[in-house]
């Protein structure tokens, strides 16, 4: 599933002043005190019901709150001025470059708003209430809570954020895209932590909104929904981050495969929805950058060396490829990332041919997972290219036969999710440290 | 260059089944080439040998002519089942394996492969069709396509000292999960002896995996807008092969390895001749 950028330029649009809009806003902050991370709970359901209109204006009333959390005598606010609703308009490098307008309150509800705030601030600050709330939206997504997943053909997408469904390279519908993400990273990009680098806000400085990154991006390769601007805007944040620039490069690394090109090739929607998606080549391009990147920060990230191993390949250079995998393969005794690593390395031997580098390789990988087809049919391949008739149908044939290879076990056919196999562990670093803000 | 020319066949193959001794010499340095000659898009009939003119890395050859009637097929079924053929395109695609199957003569062998992501042999080559019928019924649709992976394997499938084999692939869509990369897979085509046929869902994506195998083996790619003619397609791929020509010549003056160029016309004529594009000898 893919995530597009804005379909529309950003126009004034008015913000409607409702007379439940602090009641409203209290009882998100209610929701976001109540819900316990990770559980859907009573809060969650409450605040996953709520339409875009309700949320955005809970988003715009939230800032002014952060604003009288950090100066109670403030009393001019601004939001940003967009087309709709979480319009795309704030996909930038700094949000506060934007252009904004006057939010118009009134003086009682000025008043509500400065009370709010005052409890806020005795209560742990307006960060907690950010990073308490960013974990609210991200688990409305993560325990499906929100919208339907599933497309419906009969609904046309009413906003200029659309999500493409895919399945087996193909365009199977497309829908609204959902807005707890964005409220997330909205909400994010508010915060200024103690030891903030800067006078505004400074997230990038935060350690919970680092680990939301990681959990988002993490759950949302996990389940193949890929928001191109989610990755690019963790990148902005964290530059020096070796899991986030791993986890972006692992998200590029799969924009640059099949199963999403073939629709990018093949969809009858404008290019320009895809704007933050190039080519197969850039895409490539940008995972090799950013597994680069994050080794030059980690050296012992063997999981980002074989990816590069395996993205320099895709990308013709197999000498270097070669080099990156031998040493990757070396370093780990991990199962799965051997495995891997050997995969790509026979692979990349037989490129060069290096025959019997490839075959070793290829048989080392067998011999961790014996169901796996994918070795098989490569030893077979290898086999066949030397004129080896019967070898290459011996190579295949036991992998081929089996009463269901359907359940056969073979890593490669996860190999675009695999990155995101520790999810739980993420996740839960991320409720942990939600729970610990202080009180 | 005997024993490592992947196109050699013996003459006992070749006469296998056949009361008759053909034409084909009973040297094993042969290379063969499945020929197929059509003039304004007509399949051109009744050639003889003396008609071809073959060349080999650009060294005219002599040839000799098969008579095909002798030879039994290997049909090789190679059918994507991945999720989006589920529903109509399935039954389509049962029809179709079931109508060419039942066109098949008492000597022809068939095997069904699938692939989805994952690639199953549901039956070798047999001359038990009805093995391979139920075989068929077996197929549930699920998981991804692994186009170039389930190509390599019917391709090394192929590999028969007994008749012609022809592979006949169905795609609704394109590769999204395999491991091997297309070019691994079209080098094993270049030693196979194969011709292959693709028949895939017209889309905005060339089906160029199967227009390059095609090309290499001497079959073609043919782009359907819907599943529901599939059957016909399949027999029209059957009929035109049965109307091919075998050509066989001893390569003479030519390198005993490495890429062999073909290049098959007929003498006198604007004839389109489809043959595979060359060999791979030795290593």
């Amino acid at each position: 599933m893919l995530w597009t950028g804005s379909a529309t330029g950003g126009q004034g649009s008015a913000i409607d002043r409702t007379p439940d809009r602090v009641d409203r806003l209290s009882q998100w902050l209610d929701a976001v005190e109540q819900h316990e991370p990770g559980a859907a709970d009573d809060a969650l359901l409450r605040v996953a019901s709520w339409d875009r209109m309700t949320l955005w204006r809970v988003w715009v009333d939230a800032g002014t709150i952060v604003s009288l959390v950090r100066d109670p005598n403030v009393l001019v606010f601004y939001a940003p001025t967009e087309s709709e609703p979480f319009s795309g308009a704030l996909r930038v490098q700094d949000p506060r470059s934007l252009r904004s307008r006057v939010i118009s309150y009134g003086w009682n509800d000025v008043k509500r708003l400065q009370l709010i705030a005052k409890e806020i601030a005795g209560r742990g600050g307006e960060n907690r209430v950010l990073t308490r709330a960013a974990s609210l939206h991200a688990d409305i997504v993560m325990l499906q809570a929100g919208e339907s997943l599933t497309p419906d053909p009969s609904r046309k997408p009413r906003s200029s954020q659309i999500v493409v469904f895919l399945a087996d390279g193909q365009q199977t519908g497309v829908d609204d895209a959902g807005v707890h993400w964005e409220m997330g990273r909205r909400l994010l990009d508010k915060v200024r932590p103690r030891n903030a680098r800067k006078l505004g806000p400074d997230p990038g400085a935060d350690e919970t909104v680092r680990l939301w990154y990681l959990a988002s991006s993490a759950y949302m390769q996990a389940v193949e929904q890929l928001d191109g601007w989610h990755f690019e805007r963790a990148v902005q944040l964290f530059p020096r981050d070796p899991e986030i620039l791993f986890l972006a490069a692992c998200a590029r690394e799969m924009l640059s495969g099949p199963q999403i090109q073939n629709v990018l090739a093949s969809t009858t929607l404008s290019r320009d929805l895809f704007n933050l998606i190039g080519d197969e080549g850039d895409e490539l391009g940008k995972a090799e950058r950013l597994f680069r990147q994050s080794l030059e920060l980690n050296s012992k990230q063997t999981e980002a060396r074989i990816r590069l191993g395996r993205v320099l390949g895709r990308r013709g250079r197999h000498q270097d490829a070669i080099a990156e995998l031998r040493r990757a393969t070396m370093e780990t005794k991990n199962r799965l990332l051997q495995y891997y690593g050997q995969m790509f390395l026979g692979a990349e031997a037989a490129a060069l041919d290096l025959e019997d580098e490839s075959r070793r390789a290829y048989e080392r990988a067998a011999s961790l997972y014996p169901d796996a087809q994918s070795p098989h049919l490569a030893m077979g391949a290898l086999a066949a290219r030397t004129g080896d008739r019967a070898g290459a149908l011996s190579a295949i044939q036991p992998v081929l036969t089996g009463d269901d290879p359907l359940r056969a076990d073979d890593p490669w056919w996860s190999y675009y999710t695999s990155q995101a196999r520790d999810l739980v562990g993420i996740v839960e670093a991320l409720h942990e440290a939600v729970q610990k803000a202080p009180q | 260059m005997k024993a490592a020319l992947a196109v050699a066949i013996s003459a006992a193959a070749v006469v296998t089944g056949s009361a008759q001794q053909p034409t084909f010499s009973s040297r094993v340095d042969a290379v063969r080439v499945d020929v197929l000659v059509k003039d304004r898009g007509q399949i051109v009939r009744g050639l003889r040998p003396q008609d071809f003119e073959v060349r080999d890395e650009g060294v005219l050859q002599e040839v000799d002519l098969v008579r095909l009637e002798q030879i039994p097929l290997n049909v090789i079924l190679g059918l994507d089942v991945s999720e989006s053929v589920a529903g109509e395109r399935l039954d389509h695609l049962l029809g179709a394996g079931n109508t060419l199957l039942a066109r098949l003569a008492g000597d022809d062998r068939a095997a069904l492969l699938t692939f989805s992501h994952a690639v199953r042999l549901r039956q070798a080559l047999t001359r038990d069709i009805t093995r391979v019928r139920q075989a068929l019924e077996d197929v549930i649709p699920a998981g991804q396509t692994s186009l170039v992976d389930g190509t390599s394997a019917a391709i090394a499938l192929s590999g028969s000292d007994v008749g012609r084999s022809l592979l006949i692939l169905f795609s609704d869509g394109v590769d999204t999960s395999s491991f091997l990369s297309p070019d691994v897979v079209l080098q094993s085509a270049r030693r196979a002896d194969v011709v292959a046929y693709g028949v895939a869902m017209r889309s905005r994506i060339s089906p160029t995996f199967l227009k390059e195998l095609g090309s290499l083996t001497g079959g073609s790619v043919i782009e359907i807008e819907s599943t529901k003619d599939l059957s016909q397609t399949f027999l029209g791929i059957l009929d035109e092969f049965r109307e091919r020509y075998l050509l066989s010549y001893s390569p003479r003056g030519v390198p005993a390895t490495g890429w062999h160029r073909l290049d098959v016309r007929v003498k006198g004529r604007r004839a389109t001749v489809s043959a595979r594009a060359g060999y791979q000898a030795g290593r």
